[in-house]
């Protein structure tokens, strides 16, 4: 390996770690940076990923590192990493010791407008960047209704925290198609749409109907949509998001292990036809939208990392991107209180999994239509292809 | 809550944080003290609970808090906890200001003895205190061989590790019971058997050997013994445990929920009849030897503490006394590199497991005689509640 990629595998490895760990900061830190102005906001659209909830206090959604890597900020005042300010330079610091000066990631134009119906933009579309953006249309989930939240996941509990505080409720087609479309002048060139159980599975025609208002505002035919459903009881439905124009599809497993999927995901098991169902869904998007055209996410860190593993592979077999989020257990899950594995744990994850994209031969540009941008997997492929902007830098 | 009371729930949540966060110490900083003399050594007759392994260099297995609660030493090297020895002196310290000068455990004597073939005792039956003894029969577990270890489990990866370099095997009947009665003739009172998976679960004719040496060894025909068993196909098996002299019989389940349980007890799921059958052996385990008389285990932290709470619950309304002890990822196991729950998550259940047995009537004779570790965290909530500590003996003196 030489010099530049040690450095950026080392930087990768801090951008894992700060995230595991979180970032510890007085919360009034941020009082010197123009938030929601030349900086971009935390809106809380789906998840409270902070160790505690701060309703009522901004704070950025991540920085960028020296040789170009997007850091999330997940805020846990127990992390041995800490945000210092001084002297008008932010810094990121291990155990009090400067590793080096933040730049928070600007805000983009579109923040700033408001659709039609005088809805603010940036709480219709999150911007998660790499012109990448993310429209939750309901920031809650009808499981709850059933007690069948899946364990890990905060979205109801983060609604009730920050919904009313920051103005967050149903995006309606209108408003998303203006605000993507603001996006896309802006920048912008995927959308993922994405959200919480509607009751009775009522989904299907809301996506179509947002992929028209997209399509209307954008001028676009393929506006590079990722529609995230659950797996349908009639899988035939699934034709109707590819020919409402979603380039790609996700269908978030979460757990590989069949029995802790049930065990985990109580609602996904009990409300779509279980495991195996899931996965012929997964199978059959693939059929529809082709090879490295579908997403699943598997939560890493609830099951032994041999099942995630098995997991990732053989979907990938099957032409399914299974991305590994780490697991970060947050205030309002069932499982707050439990604890991530190591970062090294996740490092050594997130690289076996970049190597089984690469076995499969899915493209940078295949992972980043049906995922989130600032993902490790999408790191490693910028470094190993040398896409970072460091690598142009270096040969000028 | 009077000012006792408060300084022992505060050492409570130290005890648990210090086991679950570990201790960070210099391996070699107890070249000062006299390890396998005066004081008590670690022994790796089952599992490794460090962080790291240290193989060749001892560590104390223990020490009491200022107030009387006793502390295990887990060693990891990222904790905040830590070991300070300054003039003489070792010091628990969190991020370095002291909290309270050490004690480590003082060595029993039959660990300087040796059983008739010229075993060592302390690799026979290892001390953990206030009388108890435990025998680990075997430091294997035959589930490997089908791949089916439970994956929070590293008795393999232990015995790899220390087996050869503490001279730890499979243990005689003749030395168990030699060991037992040497253990019981200086203050000796309680003993577990225990152990891995046997391959072909052929260990029941061993427990009966076993018993028998002790027996004979002791001179005892109620010896104080849990016999802790995989649940048997036939259950009719158990009632051989309680003729063959058993007070008390365990059979750890480890995780309450029935799905999580396949995932991460293999072997138990395919070997013992599955969960179903697990909690059978259980309530069958109470009608042969009585309300209190049967422990089951769960490793908490590898399941929502619902499923866990719903567990102990459901079992001691059986009559089992249900515990749980912290999870912690360990070396050598398929979870290595795992995080327990953080210790508020673990104070928080214990508090609630000790509610459960008051509420099902158990007594802290019933807990002891069928647990194999010095008193639990949930023991001293209600020992706290009771004033039943010897400290308070002390303060009304």
């Amino acid at each position: 390996m030489n010099d530049l990629n040690e450095i950026l595998y080392r930087e990768l490895e801090l951008k894992i770690s700060t995230s595991v760990e979180g970032i510890s900061f007085d919360p009034q830190i941020f009082r010197h940076l123009d938030l929601g102005g030349r900086y971009q906001e935390e809106v809380h659209c789906l998840f409270e990923h902070a160790y505690e909830t701060h309703a009522g206090t901004k704070f950025p959604p991540g920085f960028n590192s020296p040789h170009g890597f997007i850091f999330n900020l997940r805020w846990d005042r127990r992390s041995s990493y800490s945000l210092i300010y001084e002297k008008g330079t932010y810094y990121l610091a291990h155990h009090g010791e400067v590793l080096f000066p933040v730049e928070f990631l600007e805000r983009p134009k579109y923040y700033g407008e408001k659709t039609s119906d005088g809805t603010n933009m940036y709480n219709v579309a999150a911007y998660g960047q790499y012109g990448s953006l993310a429209v939750i249309y309901s920031n809650e989930c009808a499981l709850k209704e059933k007690d069948q939240d899946c364990k890990f996941c905060n979205i109801n509990a983060t609604k009730d925290t920050y919904a009313e505080a920051e103005g967050i409720g149903w995006k309606y087609p209108k408003q998303i198609g203006e605000t993507v479309a603001a996006a896309y002048r802006d920048g912008g060139r995927h959308v993922t749409i994405t959200g919480g159980f509607v009751a009775e599975r009522r989904e299907v025609e809301y996506y179509l109907d947002v992929a028209d208002a997209i399509k209307e505002h954008t001028g676009l035919e393929d506006f590079n949509g990722t529609a995230t459903v659950g797996a349908p009881h009639d899988l035939s439905i699934i034709e109707k998001y590819k020919e409402a124009g979603y380039r790609t599809i996700a269908t978030n497993i979460e757990v590989w292990d069949r029995n802790i999927f049930k065990a985990i995901c109580p609602g996904k098991e009990l409300q779509c036809g279980g495991w195996d169902h899931w996965v012929k869904a997964l199978e059959h998007e693939v059929d529809v939208f082709g090879k490295g055209r579908v997403r699943s996410i598997i939560v890493a860190g609830i099951e032994p990392k041999e099942s995630t593993l098995e997991g990732i592979e053989y979907l990938a077999s099957k032409g399914v991107i299974a991305i590994a989020s780490s697991w970060n257990p947050n205030p309002g899950s069932a499982l707050e209180g439990h604890r991530s594995p190591e970062p090294a744990w996740h490092f050594d994850l997130h690289k076996k999994t970049a190597a089984i994209y690469r076995k499969y031969g899915f493209t940078f540009d295949q992972i980043y239509d049906c995922s989130a941008p600032t993902g490790i997997a999408l790191d490693i492929y910028r470094i190993e292809d040398k896409v970072l902007p460091i690598f142009d830098a270096q040969v000028a | 809550m009077s000012t006792l009371k408060e300084t022992l729930y505060k050492e409570l949540k130290l005890k648990i944080a210090t086991s679950v966060e570990g201790i960070s110490f210099d391996p070699h900083i107890f070249k000062h003290i006299d390890l396998g003399g005066r004081y008590q050594e670690q022994i790796h007759c089952l599992f490794e609970g460090a962080y790291e392994t240290h193989v060749g260099i001892k560590f104390p297995t223990g020490f009491n808090s200022p107030h009387g609660l006793i502390f295990n030493v887990r060693w990891d090297r990222r904790s905040p906890y830590s070991f300070i020895y300054d003039k003489g002196t070792y010091y628990l310290s969190h991020y370095k200001e002291v909290l309270f000068p050490v004690e480590f455990h003082e060595r029993p004597k039959y660990y300087g003895l040796k059983t008739s073939d010229g075993a060592s005792m302390s690799g026979i039956a290892n001390y953990v205190q206030e009388g108890k003894v435990l025998v680990a029969y075997s430091n294997e577990c035959a589930l490997k061989d089908k791949d089916q270890d439970c994956k929070f489990c590293n008795i393999n990866a232990t015995k790899d590790t220390y087996g050869e370099a503490e001279g730890l095997g499979w243990k005689y009947p003749k030395q168990v019971g030699e060991s037992v009665a040497a253990a019981y003739r200086e203050g000796g009172r309680k003993v577990t058997v225990t152990g891995g998976f046997v391959a072909e679960r052929r260990e029941v004719e061993y427990y009966l050997d076993v018993a028998d040496a002790i027996k004979e060894q002791t001179g005892l025909d109620d010896f104080n013994g849990t016999a802790t068993i995989g649940a048997p196909h036939d259950l009719n098996i158990i009632e051989k445990y309680k003729e063959a002299g058993y007070r008390t019989v365990a059979t750890n389940i480890e995780v309450w929920d029935r799905n999580i349980f396949k995932a991460i007890c293999p072997g138990k799921e395919l070997q013992c009849g599955g969960w179903d059958h697990w909690v059978k052996a259980l309530e069958y385990e109470v009608e042969v030897f009585g309300k209190g008389r049967v422990r089951s285990n769960i490793v908490a932290g590898l399941e929502p503490k619902d499923s866990t709470l719903e567990g102990i619950e459901y079992l001691a309304s059986k009559g089992v006394v249900a515990v749980a002890t912290s999870w912690n990822p360990n070396p050598g196991s398929a979870l290595e590199g795992h995080r327990s729950p953080e210790p508020a998550w673990h104070f928080d259940l214990y508090e609630k497991i000790a509610a459960i047995h008051r509420k099902y009537g158990f007594t802290d004779e019933q807990i002891y005689d069928c647990t194999a570790g010095p008193t639990s965290v949930y023991q001293y909530f209600n020992q706290i509640e009771d004033e039943t500590l010897p400290i308070f003996k002390a303060n009304v003196a």
